[in-house]
């Protein structure tokens, strides 16, 4: 095959595949215009040329540079910057190209793809770098031999032996590259914490919530984050917001900042976790119910923290890249605090008469017993993600007309009855699920774990209810069942954010000390010789095993009749005769001096021939008959 | 970068250049030569190799274990030739650095005088049929006289057999002819005048080259020796003698 038109091949397919990589990421005029341009440039290749002067590519890619520096600003530098490269890719690969445009080609998909690598922060990241790694190298290579000389042809078999051989390149440069990575400088602001300038990709909670919200939150099934942390029974809830104003259809948080509470926590069990939250484009940092404390390590720096009264932690700037954080919390249901009541129990204007009545009906002689009333009530209810109540009146419709509701319509009805029967309460935003891997030792928390609970104000404290039927945990495991290769990935996916995010500055510090340590140490260390001995003595076991193992299989993979000619040559130097390079076989049985010896030899020699020359292929039965036969004349 | 300096060092590492002469080379005249590169590596190949021979290159563009191209070569100056390293250089892997290094080979050559036509060959054969002419001998050959007819041999071509005689006995016949012969000449090198040296050795070395292809008898004296242009080893021995003057 012709170099020029592999190397020309070659690059358009790692330009449509970078094309299809970021196409999600880019508006629809970009999207549109490269592909029209590729498609030009493929029919000028391979079908009619066109000719297109180079001068009026250079002006349209200096404009295309003029117009990305007016529109970028500072929120969001990626996308502009993507686009524009990919529509010089795509002028670039209009050109009639010699070696330095490919090369610059090379250039601008090596540029998109690092552009790519802000904007996509999943483990399919790694699969493409190491994709790329590998067809760039290709590409490379095959571009040095068309620069050698641009008429060469080169044979399908050629072709195979460079892919299969040069691959070594990038099989030594992965590694290379990981060890890089781990010892390149590495700075304490991120120099990229550049915001990729979406909200598209933003679900969950926001600052308030409609009823029939949360519905359309658990539909999706993306994970919002990992917490690594021991198993504790049942399910865990995650605290994210609280609301207290309903308006009859959302609820709101209208308590001012600057009111300060004094908290007393039970005695109970803590929990020490780290979280490892995806990007949310939010402020909200998810806590195990209740919080104590939460630290955000070298991200404090970046996203400052703010613990506030509701127990409820948010950062200064929304998440949007993958963080960690490590958190302690009261594995309790309750704790006191003093906070003034009059924020929490408001009722909505409109509330209707039925409502009213209806909620008075469960007054007992104590709060507990009211909220305890409350919940029996609603748990007779229907737990249902579709045909939810919608319109005017959503929360009569839910509790007398329909009675089926998710999880918003439960917690917003206890907590306006606990408020008719003057109980403060509550509503409580987050997530609740039970699903633990017990490879990586983590729960997972998704989109449609999301929740709404309740907490009502008893005798100063505040007390956690969940009034949702408890069917609701089955009710969402049938949303998407994890499979068993699900949540293998999704292990090796959280290994993967562990790595990436736990490594920073001050672990790369403590590895330069680790390792100039041992290398001072080993300067100091009085050798201990029984040690080394003994090390010796491993390495010299594994090798040999290791050498062993390369010559089974070597010998197993070697076929039957090259296997029975060494045997020949083995057993004839036995016999006494040394087969010479230049000579057949038969010549050199013919020079054994025992006559029957020689004759059995014969018989074994012409065989193997037969195979050898013949088009049958020895199998093995045949194989180990010869072979018996062999080992048997000596 | 640093990878593919390595994979660059390794790849012109570890391989053998074998260069083939043919047995006659003339000065000034194209000739085949064989290049031959075997990779001694175990598990790379040798990719994209130019190995430079004086001034002529050749390209390899993989060497698994052994390749061999044949590429014209020529050689300025008569006499003694000797070639005891050729240089092969890569780019590969990525184009950015060109790698060389230098491989012992062994090539000792004598290379023979540029033939150049002349018409000393001509000039001798109408000096000498002046006064003989064509000497025709009594052997059987091809070109002579018929002399004699006998029964076709299955080996002899058509064109021998004699169609009349055939068709007058029913069986065929075939015509013998006679050898056509040449007086042996002899020329005395020394003899021999030209404007320069050069001139003289090319000229002889075209006599001789064209005298070995003819039925000319050609002899050539040189000191005290003379040499029988036809037979193969006596011409060389005489080339090689010139070749070194």
């Amino acid at each position: 095959m012709n170099i020029e038109k592999l190397v020309k091949i070659n690059t358009y397919l790692v330009s449509g595949l970078i094309y299809v990589l970021v196409f999600p990421h880019i508006s629809v005029i970009y999207k549109l215009s490269f592909l029209f341009l590729f498609i030009v440039t493929l029919y000028r290749d391979f079908f009619r040329d066109l000719y297109i002067p180079r001068i009026f590519l250079n002006i349209a890619a200096v404009i295309l540079i003029v117009f990305m520096a007016v529109r970028t600003n500072i929120n969001d530098i990626v996308t502009p910057v993507l686009e524009t490269l990919l529509l010089l890719l795509s002028l670039k690969l209009l050109e009639y190209k010699k070696f330095r445009d490919y090369m610059q080609i090379y250039l601008l998909i090596t540029l998109i793809f690092a552009g790519y690598s802000i904007l996509s922060i999943s483990m399919v990241f790694l699969i493409y770098l190491i994709l790329f790694i590998f067809l760039l190298n290709f590409s490379i290579i095959l571009l040095t031999y068309y620069n050698e000389d641009n008429r060469v042809q080169l044979t399908k078999k050629q072709l195979q032996t460079i892919i299969t051989k040069s691959v070594v390149i990038p099989v030594l440069s992965i590694p290379l590259t990981a060890l890089l990575f781990l010892f390149l400088p590495r700075t304490n602001y991120p120099l990229l914490n550049i915001m990729p300038g979406q909200s598209k990709g933003k679900t969950g909670f926001s600052d308030n919530v409609s009823l029939g919200e949360v519905s359309s939150i658990q539909e999706n099934n993306q994970t919002v984050f990992r917490v690594s942390m021991e198993k504790i029974g049942g399910e865990v809830y995650f605290r994210g917001i609280t609301f207290n104003m309903f308006d009859g259809k959302s609820w709101k948080n209208t308590i001012p900042e600057n009111i300060k509470s004094k908290k007393t926590f039970p005695p109970a069990k803590t929990v020490s976790y780290t979280v490892y939250l995806e990007p949310t484009y939010d402020t909200y940092l998810f806590t195990v119910d209740v919080p104590y404390r939460v630290d955000l390590g070298q991200n404090r720096l970046n996203y400052y923290p703010y613990f506030h009264r509701d127990l409820t932690v948010t950062t200064s700037l929304p998440i949007t890249q993958k963080i960690k954080y490590d958190g302690v919390s009261i594995l309790t249901d309750r704790y006191e605090d003093d906070t003034p009541v009059g924020y929490f129990l408001l009722l909505p204007p409109d509330l209707s008469k039925n409502v009213l009545n209806y909620a008075k009906k469960f007054k007992d002689s104590d709060d507990y017993k009211t909220a305890d009333n409350i919940v029996k009530e609603l748990f007779k209810l229907e737990y249902s993600l579709a045909d939810l109540p919608t319109g005017e009146n959503q929360l009569e419709k839910f509790l007398f007309v329909k009675k089926r509701g998710n999880c918003e319509y439960f917690a917003t009805a206890m907590a306006v009855m606990l408020r008719i029967n003057n109980i403060p309460s509550r509503v409580v935003g987050g997530y609740k699920t039970s699903t633990y891997n017990d490879v990586g030792k983590y729960y997972l928390v998704k989109e449609k774990d999301a929740h709404l609970w309740v907490e009502a104000y008893i005798n100063g404290k505040w007390v956690r209810f969940d009034p949702t039927p408890p069917i609701r945990t089955q009710v969402i495991q049938t949303i998407e069942r994890p499979s068993k290769l699900k949540l293998l990935y999704d292990t090796i996916n959280y290994y993967y954010n562990v790595f990436i995010l736990n490594y920073d500055f001050s672990k790369q510090m403590a590895l330069y000390k680790t390792v100039g340590s041992k290398i001072s140490s080993i300067r100091k260390i009085d050798i201990d010789k029984q040690k080394i001995t003994i090390y010796l003595i491993y390495i010299v076991v594994i090798l040999t095993v290791v050498s062993v193992l390369a010559l089974i299989y070597r010998y197993m993979t070697e076929s039957y009749e090259k296997r029975l000619v060494r045997l020949l040559i083995k057993q004839l130097k036995k016999a006494g005769v040394e087969k010479r390079d230049n000579e057949g076989f038969e010549e050199s049985v013919m020079k054994i001096e025992d006559l029957y010896q020689r004759d059995r030899f014969l018989k074994v020699v012409r065989d193997v021939e037969s195979y050898i020359y013949g088009k049958r292929k020895m199998d093995k039965v045949e194989f180990e008959k010869l072979k018996k036969e062999l080992s048997g004349i000596i | 970068m640093a990878l593919s300096g390595f994979i660059g060092r390794r790849n012109i590492q570890g391989i053998k250049v074998e260069i083939e002469f043919p047995p006659e080379v003339y000065a000034n005249t194209d000739f085949p030569i064989k290049i031959k590169v075997k990779n001694r590596k175990k598990f790379l190949p040798t990719f994209l190799l130019r190995v430079y021979i004086e001034n002529a290159s050749v390209l390899f563009l993989l060497v698994e274990k052994e390749e061999e191209i044949t590429t014209n070569f020529k050689i300025d100056k008569r006499g003694s030739f000797k070639l005891d390293k050729v240089n092969v250089c890569s780019v590969f892997p990525f184009s950015f650095f060109i790698r060389c290094q230098t491989y012992k080979v062994d090539v000792e050559k004598t290379v023979f005088p540029q033939p150049k036509r002349c018409d000393l060959l001509e000039k001798l054969i109408d000096s000498i049929s002046k006064k003989k002419g064509e000497k025709i001998t009594d052997k059987p050959g091809y070109e002579g006289d018929i002399i004699s007819i006998k029964d076709y041999t299955a080996s002899t071509p058509m064109k021998f057999i004699h169609w009349k005689a055939s068709a007058k006995t029913d069986s065929l016949k075939e015509k013998e002819l006679s050898q056509t012969g040449s007086t042996p000449i002899i020329v005395d090198f020394d003899k021999l005048s030209y404007k320069n040296l050069e001139e003289k050795l090319s000229c002889i070395t075209y006599t001789v080259l064209k005298a070995s292809n003819s039925d000319i008898e050609l002899y050539i004296k040189y000191k005290t020796d003379i040499f029988y242009t036809k037979d193969k080893n006596q011409r060389l021995r005489f080339l090689n003698i010139i070749a070194n003057l």
